[in-house]
């Protein structure tokens, strides 16, 4: 019996080559999250016997010839403010419908399903995608797959469990100011924000709506590559998308190369900082010696209103989402959880010309960004200070201090963040990878780039054993 | 016109009450403590430079 390959792109390979079959694959997945899940806290609800039919139709369907690409007969795990046909989206909140949406997919899980992958089920986000567990509502305490004490970051925090802890090879997460991406850095694994209005979002619940992303998180550059192939393009009942924008085929660009290709670096923003892991910058040195070896040039610089831009974006989304929820926060202010109104609340500080000039800054910082993006192919940085928190105690102060992830949604450029080995704590720590709007080939290219020249993508937990299938 | 600013318990208070939202007196009291940091990154998006490149949000794109 074969064992369960870490990437996605291991998995297709062996299920090709007759040495897996999805069903095992799938099973395997299973059985991980029968052993790990009660103190991984991954899963809201899981989709076993759907799942285990769809990988065997995949099966099937591989058998008689019918292949769908990278993606046919892969367990997906879906962040539970997505929805699926299969049943409910809790949002991890009392204080929501959860019918809506019911019996129908999100245009995202649609697709991933059209290209032969199989949901496994819903798993963990923090409370409407914003703010920290909270053990008085009926939903898991996520915990990270390399240190159950603490965090694995949010809000897409079982998305990035699941992953690291091998419950599925790829999830759907979203990212308002970081959520794909912090828990990507904290649990060792790779997670994009692909270029805002790439992806459809509809279907799926509004943090910010004008900072919201729905994004890959994998294990690999090149297993995000494979699914943004399939998530990205226009769908009308999405508002947000460019008319008539494209995606394309992702995993193409993925040469290996960066020769000619100029990347800056900002160590100014992103080191020295109170509460930084030891060896940030070692770890930081390592990987842009990475780049240059894949043929990067690499020049330091400065991004553009840093500060400025971690406000507006923090701005955009507490007024975007207290607006959406004001209704029932003026009756049902005790239903959510502590961390969410806790943040959200905040959104009733600001005033309309607060949030008009947080907009106005985002329309400048775009276009000074721009200006820099015009000497420099890609910027890179690290994704977080340190690693991932402890739980007991963790306030909003503790992760917001150490995690740089908000200034790339007010320009809506994509982003990827990608494991660059473990800090002196032992934890992992993440390189970030930007580029301008709709260079997410290119990101993706730099990425896996990095990762032909790396193994900390393919670094496990100790919670994580091979599973024969 | 006012002639004072007001405190900045009274400003969040008057904020929350506008917005019709009543938290715990314990939860208020949060968010009276942030709230001067909160207006201090808020005073420095004011201090941005303005450009001519912030354009409205209605960009209309005549067809060809």
């Amino acid at each position: 019996m074969a064992e369960v390959p870490l990437t996605i792109a291991d998995a297709a390979a062996a299920l090709r080559a007759g040495e897996l079959t999805s069903v095992a694959l799938t099973e395997a997945c299973y059985a991980m999250a029968d052993r790990l899940d009660a103190e991984l806290g991954t899963y809201i609800t899981r989709y076993d016997e759907t799942a285990l039919a769809a990988a065997a139709v995949a099966d099937e369907e591989l058998a008689a010839g019918i292949d769908k690409g990278p993606l046919h007969g892969i367990p997906i795990g879906i962040k539970d403010i997505i929805a699926c046909r299969e049943g409910q989206t809790t949002a991890n909140s009392v204080v929501f419908d959860a019918d809506w949406y019911a019996g129908a997919d999100a245009p995202v899980v649609a697709r991933l399903r059209a290209a032969g992958a199989v949901i496994t089920g819903k798993v963990t986000t923090m409370e409407y995608a914003i703010g920290l567990p909270d053990a008085t509502k009926p939903y898991p305490i996520p915990r990270n797959p390399w240190d159950t004490a603490r965090w694995p970051g949010g809000s897409s925090s079982g998305s990035g469990s699941g992953v690291a802890a091998g419950l599925f090879l790829g999830a759907l997460g979203t990212d308002t100011g970081g959520s794909v991406r912090m828990p990507a850095a904290f649990c060792g694994i790779t997670g994009m924000k692909q270029t805002y209005g790439l992806v459809p979002k509809a279907g799926c619940l509004p943090l910010g709506v004008t900072l919201d992303h729905i994004g890959p998180m994998t294990r690999s550059a090149a297993d995000a590559a494979a699914m943004l192939s399939v998530m990205a393009g226009f769908d009308p009942a999405d508002p947000s998308m460019p008319p008539g924008v494209e995606g394309g085929d992702y995993a193409a660009a993925l040469t290996g190369d960066l020769s000619g290709l100029r990347i800056g670096v900002d160590r100014v923003h992103h080191l020295g900082m109170a509460g930084a892991d030891p060896d940030l910058e070692t770890r930081l040195d390592a990987a842009v010696a990475d780049l240059e070896a894949a043929g990067a040039t690499v020049v330091e610089v400065e991004l553009p209103l840093f500060e400025e831009m971690m406000t507006a974006c923090m701005l955009t989304m507490c007024v975007e989402a207290f607006s959406f929820h004001q209704r029932w926060m003026q009756t049902r202010w005790s239903d959510y959880g502590f961390g969410m109104r806790s943040f959200v609340g905040i959104g009733a500080t600001y005033t309309a010309a607060d949030y008009a000039q947080a907009q106005k800054v985002r329309r400048i910082g775009a276009a000074k960004l721009a200006e820099l993006l015009g000497t420099v192919d890609l910027l890179a940085m690290p994704t977080t200070a340190a690693g991932a928190p402890v739980l007991d105690g963790i306030s909003v102060e503790s992760f917001l201090g150490i995690i740089f992830t908000q200034y790339w949604n007010p320009v809506g450029c994509p982003t990827i963040a990608v494991p660059m080995g473990l800090g002196r704590s032992g934890l992992p720590l993440s390189l970030s990878i930007a580029g301008k709007p709709f260079a997410d080939a290119l990101v993706l290219r730099a990425a896996d780039a990095f990762q032909r020249r790396s193994a900390h993508h393919l670094l496990t937990p100790s919670v994580f054993e091979a599973v024969s299938a | 016109m006012p002639t004072e600013t007001p405190d900045t318990e009274t400003t969040v208070r008057t904020m929350f009450a506008l917005a019709g939202v009543t938290p715990p007196e314990e939860e208020m009291a949060a968010f009276i403590a942030g709230y001067p940091a909160t207006r201090a990154a808020l005073d420095a998006l004011y201090a941005v430079p303005d450009t001519p490149l912030t354009d409205g949000i209605l960009v209309f794109r005549p067809a060809d």
